[in-house]
């Protein structure tokens, strides 16, 4: 169930970005949340409109997932707010990108057995989780290029 | 050789063409030359351009970030990954174009999936105010989403519901897309199969839902007004038809001239097999594949008087 947050509900999901990846933008649009931690966001024109009685499938684009390891950016989440990360990104070669997109881990120490943001110069790749040495991929296999 | 079409479909083409049915037809038989359209939402035209400088590209005249493009496996580059380009056909760029949605409208695309005009729109409107991408089918609605998600787009929601429903609960637009679902000979030349299904009985089937989807549509326009409707067939039935079934149906309906630069295309005709419709059905578009080498189309525009 699709569920608009509050304003102290985004405030909450705002503070989490920030003290985790020194995001400090407040960006002006509607978050939506699903009961699985999944985070969509939308623009405020929505308010415009009397959505209650349309069947919605789904709200502008999925951002991020919540759990206990914090805030995980999906690829057009770490896009979007990437840019103004300070900690908690790493940036890939590009040997690893290859690995990357086709759902592997990479071989990369981190600070953090946290999320973190995956880079490459310009582009933003999405989320993985520091581990014991790795980066675990978190790309779902619907976005996987097998063969580039 | 036995043509791959149905002899009505080689009828059809024959009447509405006369002569130029042959060149008609041998268009509609060459494969359909592959097109991207670069997601601005997510990188410029310049910078795209610069990152594929691998890749030959030839810009597409009537808009500024569509290119023809002479490649394989498209989306298996990191680049469709990350959602810089969309694949998409070169008219199919047309109908977003003709309806112009500016920043901050409201806007309906009422048969949206598989999304890549509302992603165009979304662009075009540069993720400002919000379009209302609309479809009824579930499994249309999944591919749709997941071709929207890679685009980035914040300014719009995905619905499921039927055409009336918005009418119905008293929401207007400022502009409403209706891509109708058609019988779809525009489609022969990007996948063949298509012409199997194709026949009279559904071009009459079609006409029909077009044109109750054409009312709900219109109904759900704010006073001033657009809508754009188009279809990838040249049946008349499924287009001037439609045009003129509105016009008889809404009195505050009226039709304005399409014109697309940089691009061929021909008048809507006003009589097809004994019928007759309004002279005002000549301001409609026709693109036909022997003029700009693209699919077939069909693009109309419609404003709501006060």
């Amino acid at each position: 169930m699709n569920k608009i947050l509050s304003g102290k509900e985004k405030r909450d999901i705002l503070s989490e970005m920030n003290s985790h990846y020194g995001i400090d933008i407040v960006p002006d649009v509607v978050f939506v949340e699903s009961g699985k931690g999944k985070v969509w966001i939308v623009n405020k024109s929505i308010n415009k409109i009397d959505i209650s009685n349309l069947n919605i499938e789904r709200f502008g684009t999925y951002v991020l997932f919540r759990d206990k390891y914090g805030v995980r950016f999906t690829i057009e989440g770490s896009q979007i707010f990437g840019n103004y990360a300070k900690r908690n990104i790493v940036e890939i070669q590009k040997t690893d990108i290859d690995k990357w997109i086709r759902g592997f881990d990479l071989d990369i120490e981190t600070e953090t057995n946290k999320y973190i943001i995956i880079k490459h110069k310009d582009d933003f790749l999405g989320c993985g989780k520091g581990a014991k040495g790795i980066i675990q991929n978190y790309l779902p296999k619907s976005r996987r290029i097998m063969k580039l | 050789m036995k043509s791959a079409f149905k002899d009505s479909f080689l009828k059809r083409a024959e009447e509405l063409m006369g002569k130029e049915s042959k060149e008609y037809l041998s268009y509609v038989e060459k494969p359909l030359r592959k097109s991207i359209r670069v997601n601005t939402l997510k990188i410029s035209p310049d910078d795209f351009i610069k990152r594929m400088k691998n890749w030959k590209l030839e810009k597409i005249r009537w808009t500024d970030c569509g290119y023809f493009v002479d490649e394989k496996g498209l989306g298996n580059t990191l680049e469709h990954f990350l959602g810089y380009f969309y694949v998409q056909g070169a008219s199919s760029m047309i109908p977003p174009i003709v309806l112009n949605p500016e920043k901050n409208e409201i806007i309906l695309d009422m048969c949206a999936a598989p999304g890549s005009k509302t992603g165009q729109m979304a662009a075009m409107m540069e993720n400002t105010g919000l379009i209302v991408a609309n479809d009824v089918r579930l499994d249309r609605i999944k591919a749709m989403s997941t071709n929207l998600q890679r685009i980035g787009a914040i300014n719009l929601i995905i619905t499921r519901n039927d055409g009336m429903a918005f009418h119905r609960r008293g929401i207007t637009f400022d502009k409403v897309l209706l891509d109708a679902p058609c019988s779809g000979e525009g489609m022969f030349r990007k996948d063949y199969k298509v012409a199997k299904y194709w026949s009279e009985h559904l071009v009459k089937d079609s006409s029909s839902i077009q044109k109750s989807l054409i009312l709900a549509g219109f109904d759900c326009l704010k006073e001033n007004g657009q809508m754009v409707y188009s279809t990838c067939t040249l049946s008349p039935e499924e287009d001037e038809e439609v045009i003129d079934f509105l016009l008889r149906k809404r009195e505050n309906s009226a039709v304005e001239k399409v014109k697309i630069t940089g691009f061929k295309t021909r008048s809507g005709i006003s009589e097809w097999r004994g019928k007759s419709y309004s002279d005002e059905v000549k301001k409609c578009a026709r693109i036909y594949p022997q003029d700009n080498d693209t699919e077939a189309f069909f693009v109309s525009k419609v404003v709501k008087k006060a």
